[in-house]
């Protein structure tokens, strides 16, 4: 659908994207995410031809984009939602949803779907934040494009908002069948809704994969923290493949570990249970109440370990407790720093 | 992008253009035979004590005002604002003017009440005029940076055991010395450029003599004159651009709830000013049209104003549009949209003093209306281009990339996004300059045809002439035209903000 070849962009001297490599296949929804100033939008209004490339390539089927032959946005066949809406404040919801629409078919259409009818002559500045960002959809949707980039699309939304419109975005991209480049900060919602996930820093891809992959095995500390919470254990990996956490007393075969030796061992809250223990060598430190979980500290040693529990599990400060390894898929080593 | 737009071509013609007028003075002011002499050294000191005494005028009447109308919950507040900043909006001619005729032996005070007051000339009276009709810069600017100033620090000061006056002294004035700085820029800016006032006043300032070398034919003394003037404004233009605007955080400022009788009482200092700025004019005028009439006013006076003015702010807004336009475009444009605020820097009397001489060098300009039109464009093109590009700014990028990645060719995006997007700003702009273009003295002076008289011209001849009763209806019109453009100041930009500093106190 849209491949994307050594791409770098540079803002004057500065480097912001650096040798990206990137497919979008026909029928998903890519999420680009990484932390504030890691070039995440810049590649979006790159791919968009808002700004120019500095190198390499952006294959579409019907056109090429490369440094000497920098397309027009409007010849890109490409749809934008972005952070700030970008509704044509002197337009109302239905002119702008059908800007340059000679037919009104589709954006009847997404006004229907998107539940925009009692808003089609209403302008943009009488609306709430989250309709807004409705009728941008609509309006990107109702043009028909071969991609979709979205711009942050719900960083300027309330919370409660977020996770509804998440979905109903989802939808709406999966309905029209148009593939989708999705850029956020919220590791949240890149996990949540992504086919695939791009993590980014400082212009550079540090791992493309499914969600729940970068989840549990994600390439190093970096992405491993940027998408939840995570313990690293220092273990070791003696012959025959066998790892020994000495700090909890636990043993367990490791495949494909390529590693031998001193290793640190990914842990996210959820692998590890705690139990109240009077014999045991941990110590609550404290409790995070999340709602439907609770987050524990747990001093062994000299190491803090975030536990996470359900809800009812109800530990006092202070309390002697003990800490299993309670999961079951394949655990992930990194190299001791 | 690196294609260059065509928005940036034209704007470089025109920008090209603003530096005109100031070549001309080069070329014209070689021939002077004189450089700088005792007389120059005159008018340099009057020119300069004007301004100082200007400025300082504005700062003691403007500061209290803006303390008052910011922070005191008075009743009717917008109102005693808009009437406070009203003096702005008049010409200071018609202040000098009818200040002239009213104060002094044998003046109309004397004539209508029997109290012998001062005359009111010279440096006095130009100060004293000035002062009365350039404060409001202050008071505007010194309540922007008030109204954005957080309480805590005097709330901090007066628990600390300091009295509130001292508090205000110590601690608040300090913060907005920014603030008052480029009001008090604009005020001496005014000062130095206005023709008006001193030649009525008969204070010999740059201004005046020009004029005076212009009639009596020493026009390339008249333009060494000019650019001697320019020197000065051009130094008042570099402080301005040193003041910075406040860098503290917003946040909600003082309010004082005083008892109705103290807010009566402050309002009652504030009538002193009110009256001589803007009631005292408007009953001189009055009382003339009452006693004598209307002159043989001719009403085509007022038509060939409207008419100039129409054709100028017609201009004015097609030149400004690739300015602004540019301007948001990128760095190339902004500078070229700076170069033209050139104009605003040269005096009226200094515009017409170069564009003679271009007329003179080009006999198919000479004596034209196309002529008085180009120093009219030149001169009050920035109004144009601010207005309009205040209004483009609000459509950041992001609109246009919007229309752009919708499948929109860039001048489709300038057609159906840009263009109805700054036509509030368009319209605005075109008004102002046509409101300015109404009450423009020197240059009209200067350039306009043989019998072309409009109402400032008008006024001018009668004032020369010593029939001052028929300037009753170009004065009352002059108002009229003063209080529109007042109306339109207010319901544009400023006004907003106005409004938006009422709602945040909420």
């Amino acid at each position: 659908m849209l491949t994307i070849n050594n791409l770098s962009i540079k803002y004057g001297h500065t480097t912001v994207i650096d040798n990206l490599n990137l497919e979008l296949a026909s029928d998903e929804i890519l999420m680009l995410v990484g932390p504030t100033g890691c070039g995440k939008s810049t590649i979006l209004k790159a791919l968009a031809g808002l700004i120019p490339i500095a190198q390499g390539e952006v294959f579409h089927k019907s056109w090429t984009a490369n440094v000497k032959q920098q397309i027009a946005p409007e010849k890109r066949n490409v749809g934008m939602v972005f952070q700030d809406f970008a509704l044509f404040p002197h337009l109302t919801v239905e002119k702008n949803i059908g800007f340059r629409l000679t037919d009104t078919t589709q954006a009847d259409r997404w006004i229907k779907t998107l539940g925009l009818e009692a808003f089609r002559h209403v302008k943009p500045s009488n609306l709430s934040g989250g309709q807004k960002q409705r009728v941008a959809l609509a309006r990107t949707l109702a043009h028909q494009p071969a991609f979709i980039l979205l711009d942050e699309p719900l960083s300027n939304l309330d919370a409660a908002l977020k996770d509804d419109l998440r979905w109903e975005i989802r939808t709406a991209l999966k309905t029209a069948g148009i593939p989708a480049i999705w850029v956020t900060h919220d590791q949240e919602e890149a996990l949540s809704v992504g086919d695939r996930i791009g993590v980014l820093r400082a212009g550079k891809l540090e791992q493309i994969d499914k969600p729940e992959f970068c989840y549990s095995h994600p390439v190093n500390r970096f992405v491993a923290r940027f998408l939840g919470e995570a313990n690293f254990l220092s273990a070791e990996i003696a012959t025959g493949k066998n790892l020994i956490v000495s700090d909890i007393g636990f043993e367990q075969v490791v495949e494909h570990a390529q590693l031998s030796g001193h290793v640190d061992l990914l842990l996210r809250p959820e692998d590890l249970l705690v139990q109240e223990d009077e014999q045991g060598n941990g110590k609550i430190v404290s409790m995070r109440y999340e709602g439907s979980s609770r987050l524990y500290q747990v001093e062994i040693g000299e190491k803090l370990l975030k536990i996470r529990t359900h809800h009812d599990v109800s530990l006092q400060q202070g309390q002697s407790v003990s800490v299993k390894i309670t999961t079951t898929r394949p655990l992930t080593v990194f190299e001791q720093l | 992008m690196t294609r260059w737009p065509l928005s940036y071509t034209i704007s470089l013609v025109i920008a090209l253009l603003a530096f005109f007028p100031v070549i001309i003075l080069f070329a014209l002011a070689s021939d002077s035979v004189q450089m700088f002499d005792i007389r120059n050294l005159e008018i340099l000191s009057n020119t300069l004590l004007l301004m100082l005494f200007t400025a300082v005028g504005a700062v003691l009447i403007g500061v209290p005002l803006a303390l008052l109308v910011t922070y005191v919950k008075i009743p009717w507040r917008k109102f005693w604002l808009i009437l406070l900043a009203a003096p702005l909006a008049l010409p200071s001619y018609l202040g000098a003017f009818t200040f002239y005729a009213a104060f002094g032996t044998g003046g109309e005070i004397e004539n209508v009440t029997g109290i012998a007051t001062p005359a009111l000339n010279g440096l006095l009276g130009s100060s004293v005029i000035m002062a009365l009709y350039t404060y409001p810069f202050v008071l505007l600017s010194t309540r922007a940076a008030l109204s954005s100033l957080d309480a805590s620090q005097v709330y901090a000061a007066r628990t600390l055991g300091m009295p509130l006056l001292s508090s205000i002294w110590h601690v608040v004035l300090p913060r907005i010395r920014n603030g008052i700085a480029a009001g008090t820029l604009l005020a001496a800016m005014y000062a130095l450029s206005d023709f008006g006032t001193p030649a009525i006043m008969g204070l010999d300032t740059f201004t005046r003599e020009i004029y005076v070398e212009y009639n009596s034919f020493g026009l390339s003394q008249a333009a060494m004159l000019s650019l001697q003037l320019l020197v000065v404004v051009g130094l008042i233009l570099y402080l301005e651009s040193k003041v910075k605007g406040s860098q503290e955080p917003p946040g909600r400022h003082l309010t004082f709830w005083p008892k109705p009788w103290q807010a009566n009482l402050l309002l009652l200092t504030t009538l002193p000013i009110v009256m001589l700025a803007i009631v005292l004019p408007l009953a001189i005028f009055s009382l003339w049209l009452w006693r004598e009439g209307t002159g043989n006013f001719d009403f085509t006076y007022a038509l060939n104003s409207a008419y100039a003015s129409l054709l100028a702010a017609f201009f004015a807004v097609i030149l400004a549009l690739p300015l602004a336009y540019a301007a948001i475009k990128g760095t190339m444009g902004r500078i070229m949209e700076r170069i033209t605020f050139i104009g605003f820097g040269i005096p009226g009397i200094v515009m017409g003093t170069a564009l003679i001489y271009a007329g003179l060098q080009l006999p198919f300009l000479y004596q034209t209306l196309a002529l008085l039109i180009l120093a009219y464009v030149l001169r009050f093109l920035p109004l144009a281009v601010g207005t309009i590009r205040s209004s483009t700014e609000s459509l950041d990028g992001s609109l246009v990339n919007a229309a752009r990645v919708l499948g929109a060719s860039p001048k489709e995006a300038y057609q159906r996004i840009t263009l109805p997007l700054t036509m509030r700003g368009i319209v605005a702009g075109g008004a102002l300059v046509f409101l300015e273009v109404m009450r423009e003295l020197p240059a009209t002076l200067l350039l306009g045809p043989i019998e072309f008289e409009t109402l400032a011209t008008y006024l001018w001849r009668v004032y020369e002439a010593g029939y001052f009763g028929r300037a009753a209806i170009p004065g009352l019109i002059l108002i009229f035209i003063s209080a529109l453009g007042l109306a339109l100041m207010f319901s544009t930009e400023r006004w907003n903000s106005v409004e938006l500093n009422e709602e945040e106190q909420r």
